[in-house]
């Protein structure tokens, strides 16, 4: 009787794990009752990183604002071309041209790979010089882009980076953004997982994540450091999207707080089109450079 | 007046019980005021907050953050920092700050730190990574990061000590976390952290307020050793219960109100204003000396009668005790005009406190006389008794007596004077020693100032500030160029600079970077927009707020950071010089202006200059009221003169010993001179009055027996009345806080020395004078 157990529990952890991990590329899914936190936050990742379209391309407008007050602001144009291609390990290329006045033309070109161990290779331009640079990509838990959240917290940050825990499904108590004071999702039934990082230390101990039922997407957490306390918030707003009968939920803002410092960062993601049919030719450090503002 | 004071004297004793009550009942309620009273450092109390230099300083903080900055350095005893143990000890302090409540960690810099980065550029691109992610566990990971220390210039020399013997690590916290909070947490760290082979040592301005509160509390023994000690002095005067407990008594009662009202309007006890309830103590016990010495004296030849004693020790004393008063409370008055928190809250709490003397000398001292039986005739015997005391006070009186003599003494004080004056010559405004100079070389403290200063050289930072005219004024290369041009003129012509650091140096940085790493393209670029785009960046790959202390958000403004490897005057003065300089002849731009002088040695350098000016200006003030008030008194010029000018000379003196002994001038200085000047004053007047009072008692012109008769009375009460001044006061050199430490032996030995000379000078100008008004039966 014990063995039959034992063969079942490992069948069922298995099973948790092949969909954990066999998540395919292009395909929309959708969390459920009855999943683990393991299914529910394979699938937040799977959205978080777009990776049910072939292609995306927004602009967005980055607010940096202050405990005074003082707002700083940054313009950009992001596309995306999702490949999930074992053959040459790449899963994602990112393409982020800066068109704030100053900096009009600067860009950053990401090839980001399928491998988790993998560092992204990333390339700046510096349309002033004409210099086209290899950079190294940056720190998980460097900033995002000078914002408060990390680099992990919006591009580097994999499944297999956590463990995970379901707390409880509850409806979510509402988030009042700063940047247009809406409140939003108040009242939406989410999971609630405890996601702990593998890592140890690392600049977080746990987070504490709101994964809406009805689409699978975080929209909101919360990061505690070693000692308890809660120094971070980060709530994304995501909105539907149908493109071809079927529907993307995608991150229209993303606002950060980080609460030792004061400091929020948010980013207003405008003009979102997705499967737009977008070549790989777009993606290299040629059409980098040839970007033009 | 002398009706008022026949009128007083003797309401003063009828209705004694009325105002013993009322003297019973005041104390009462000031007592209960004492609940309001509580330890707290202020350092903006040492610094002149309106001088254009702290304003400045204000701004950079306002700008730049930095008020609640703190230096931790951890040496290592045996072999160098690159070891597995001290890197761990790096890396968890580090990581410790980033979860401490309070600290801004976009302002913790080490070499773990996220900010600080390893940047290597090839023909390819740059790769940016942080110095030290995680601590380094093998020889090979060690060495490598060794090199790297070595070959960053931001970090080697900065973070790492260059004999690799120590670490820095820089922190902020905000500006809602208290200090003693912050002083505890950086204590813990201290504790936590320090072994048989590693030192920590911690330095910043909370970190000294953080000291100073903690000594703060044991003031309170230090005065219980005061008592004592003026008990010994007032026995050894008097050899009675009465002659001791008294004085003592009055002066207890003069405190407790002084102390009452301080709290009562709301003052805090400051390492300033904790000196008040000493001085006021000091000063009442020597006022009180006054009465009893008189008191015995009424013994030894009347009738033994307390009530007609207290009346006619009351009557005889009231403007003597009244003018003292007077004259004490001008230094106070003055001080109250100087810019320094720290001379005006205690010129505030010295105040009351003189003002309470007045209470406790004048009404409550002969009010208990009168109801205290007349002493035993022995009693009074042993304290008329001739003793050591008194011989030496006869022979003063005979150098006056006798004209050669006197006139020796008048020249050999001229002579004095004028030497002093070559010592006042060599007399410079500052400290010289690194460290704080309110706490002394061996403190904690300063122990660690020095190291870390020694080590790091930080300890003394300039800055200047740099302030466009509109937002983005910064990325621009003719600005930056002005800016690069004004650090390479102070590295060059100012011997005391050790390095300049500004948004300058991360712009060439990254232009290098840029450049495949080429050391001939650490330069400013040439392009406004490269500059831009540098600065981007820089803003994409650090967390908002990284770039805060070098630039503004919107880099509007910029700052240059000087580090100066003492804090001498001297260098002070020159690095400010060639600032102003500079700025006059070759900023040309309109587009950003230039503003010294910030930091530590900008404050110092306020401090310096107001010492200069307030030590001339408040000397000549105090003179000049304490000249009106025995003018006014006495009803004489003369008196005032006869007064005024062995006084001045007497400072001369005290400045010159300071100036041969190479004492640099600090902010104690002033409250020195001025109380010293007001409070010095008080000797001659006795002396004066009781030679008035004996001519006119005699009727006759027989200054010479009157001279004597005052010297042998009031002269021997002088000299127990100044001992036991000076003894209160230079208490204070016991006191860790060397400010505290430094005030007190200036002042008492000023004081005492106020009392030799009164002694020995004061007497020959009497006899050579000659004055009109000692025979003016109208004045005072």
């Amino acid at each position: 009787m014990k063995k039959a157990v034992l063969f079942l529990s490992i069948l069922l952890f298995l099973s948790s794990y092949a969909l954990a991990t066999e998540l395919e590329y292009f395909k929309v899914y959708r969390p459920h009752d009855g999943m683990s936190a393991d299914q529910i936050m394979e699938i937040e990742y799977h959205i978080k990183y777009t990776k049910f379209a072939k292609d995306a391309s927004f602009g967005g407008k980055a607010y940096f604002v202050d405990k005074s007050g003082f707002v700083r602001e940054k313009e950009t144009f992001r596309k995306r071309i999702t490949l999930g291609r074992k053959s040459d390990d790449i899963a994602y290329k990112d393409l982020v041209i800066f068109i704030s006045p100053q900096v009009k033309g600067m860009g950053t070109l990401t090839w980001t790979y399928m491998d988790a161990k993998r560092q992204p290779d990333s390339w700046i331009w510096l349309p002033s010089l004409k210099r086209i640079r290899k950079i190294s990509s940056a720190n998980s838990d460097d900033s995002f882009l000078g914002a408060d959240f990390t680099v992990e917290d919006i591009l580097l940050r994999r499944f297999e980076d956590e463990t995970y825990t379901l707390l409880r499904t509850e409806n979510f108590g509402g988030y009042l953004c700063e940047f247009d004071k809406k409140t939003y999702y108040q009242g939406r039934p989410c999971f609630v997982i405890e996601c702990k990082p593998k890592r140890s230390p690392w600049y977080y101990a746990k987070r504490i994540l709101w994964v809406d039922k009805n689409t699978g997407a975080g929209i909101y957490e919360e990061k505690y450091d070693a000692t308890g306390r809660k120094f971070m918030t980060l709530f994304k707003n995501f909105e539907i999207f149908n493109v071809d009968g079927k529907a993307y939920p995608v991150q229209t803002i993303i606002e950060g707080k980080d609460l030792r410092t004061g400091h929020r960062t948010t980013i207003i993601n405008t003009d979102i089109k997705l499967d737009q049919g977008l070549s790989e030719e777009e993606f290299t450090q040629r059409t980098l450079m040839m970007s033009r503002w | 007046m002398r009706r008022f004071i026949h009128w007083f004297s003797h309401g003063l004793i009828r209705y004694r019980y009325g105002f013993l009550g009322v003297c019973f009942i005041v104390s009462a309620f000031f007592a209960f005021q004492l609940r309001h009273l509580s330890f707290k450092t202020n350092l903006g109390d040492f610094y002149p907050l309106k001088h254009p230099y702290l304003k400045i300083q204000n701004r950079l903080i306002e700008i730049f953050g930095g008020l609640n900055q703190v230096y931790i350095a951890i040496e290592v005893k045996e072999a160098d920092v690159f070891n597995p143990v001290t890197l761990d000890k790096v890396w968890n302090i580090t990581q410790d700050l980033y979860l401490t409540e309070g600290i801004n960690p976009n302002r913790v810099v080490s070499i773990s730190a996220r900010k600080v980065k390893h940047v290597e550029a090839d023909e390819e691109g740059f790769k940016t990574e942080w110095l030290m992610h995680d601590p380094p566990k093998t020889a090979e990971e060690i060495k490598v990061l060794k090199q790297r220390v070595i070959v960053n210039p931001m970090v080697f020399g900065i973070l790492v000590s260059k004999d690799f013997k120590a670490c820095l690590i820089q922190a902020d916290f905000e500006s809602s976390v208290g200090v003693r909070k912050i002083f505890q947490i950086l204590q813990e760290i201290k504790k936590k952290y320090e072994d048989q082979n590693h030192n920590i040592y911690i330095s910043g301005q909370p970190v000294l307020q953080g000291w100073l509160d903690a000594y703060l509390p044991k003031m309170a023994s230090l005065f219980i050793l005061t008592v004592l000690a003026m008990s010994l002095v007032l026995y050894n005067a008097f050899k009675s219960k009465r002659g001791v407990l008294l004085p003592l008594l009055s002066a207890a009662m003069s405190t407790l109100w002084g102390l009452g009202i301080t709290a009562m309007f709301g003052y805090k006890i400051t390492p300033s204003t904790v000196l008040a309830p000493f001085l006021v103590f000091a000063l009442g016990t020597s006022h009180a000396v006054q009465y009893i010495k008189r008191y015995y004296e009424y013994m030894s030849k009347h009738k033994r009668d307390s009530k007609a004693a207290a009346i006619k020790i009351t009557r005889n004393l009231f403007v003597p005790a009244f003018i003292g008063l007077l004259t004490d409370g001008i230094g106070p008055f003055t001080l109250f005009f100087v810019p320094l928190g720290m001379v005006k809250s205690l010129a505030v709490a010295i105040g009351f406190g003189i003002l309470s003397i007045f209470f406790g000398t004048i009404i409550l001292v002969p009010n208990l006389l009168s109801f205290m039986k007349p002493p035993r005739r022995l009693e009074v015997i042993k304290e008329e008794k001739t003793t050591l005391t008194n011989r030496i006070l006869a022979y003063f009186a005979r150098l006056a007596v006798n004209k050669k003599s006197r006139w020796t003494v008048i020249c050999g004080f001229f002579v004095l004077s004028f030497i002093a004056l070559l010592g006042m010559s060599k007399l410079e405004v500052g400290d010289k020693k690194p460290g704080t100079s309110l706490l002394y070389g061996r403190s904690p403290y300063n122990q660690a100032e020095r190291f870390i200063s020694e080590k790091f050289a930080t300890s003394d930072p300039y800055y200047i500030f740099v302030e466009g005219k509109e937002q983005d004024a910064i990325l621009n290369n003719a600005v930056l160029k002005e800016m690069d041009s004004l650090q390479r003129y102070l590295e060059k012509e100012v011997k005391s600079v050790g390095r300049t650091l500004s948004i300058v140096e991360y712009m060439k940085g990254m232009n290098m970077a840029m450049f495949d790493g080429k050391r001939q393209e650490f330069c400013i670029p040439d392009s406004d927009r490269t500059i831009a785009e540098y600065m981007f960046l820089y803003s994409l790959t650090g967390f908002p707020g990284d770039f805060d202390p070098v630039v503004s958000p919107n880099y509007q403004y910029a700052n240059i950071k000087v580090d100066l490897k003492d804090h001498r005057a001297a260098s002070i003065n020159e690095v400010i010089k060639r600032t102003e300089e500079w700025i006059k002849n070759n900023h040309r731009l309109k587009e950003v202006e230039f503003y010294y002088a910030g930091g530590n040695i900008g404050m110092l350098a306020a401090v310096n200059q107001i010492v200069g000016e307030q030590l001339k200006l408040n000397s000549l003030f105090v003179s000049g009221l304490v000249f009106f008030c025995l003018v006014f008194a006495y009803g004489s010029l003369v008196s005032g003169w006869l007064l005024i000018i062995p006084l001045v000379f007497r400072t001369l003196l005290v400045f010159g010993i300071l100036g041969f002994l190479k004492v640099g001038l600090t902010a104690e200085m002033i409250p020195m001179v001025a109380l010293g000047i007001g409070f010095g004053d008080d000797f001659g007047i006795y002396i004066v009055s009781r030679v008035k009072d004996e001519l006119l008692e005699k009727g006759g012109d027989d200054l010479k027996g009157a001279l004597v008769k005052a010297m042998s009375t009031s002269g021997k009460a002088v000299f127990f009345t100044g001992l036991s001044l000076s003894v209160g006061i230079a208490a204070w050199m016991l006191s860790p806080i060397l400010m505290q430490a430094r005030l007190g032996a200036l002042l008492g030995f000023f004081i005492f020395f106020n009392v030799i000379g009164t002694l020995i000078v004061l007497p020959s100008m009497i006899m050579t004078v000659n004055p009109q008004f000692l025979r003016n039966i109208k004045g005072g």
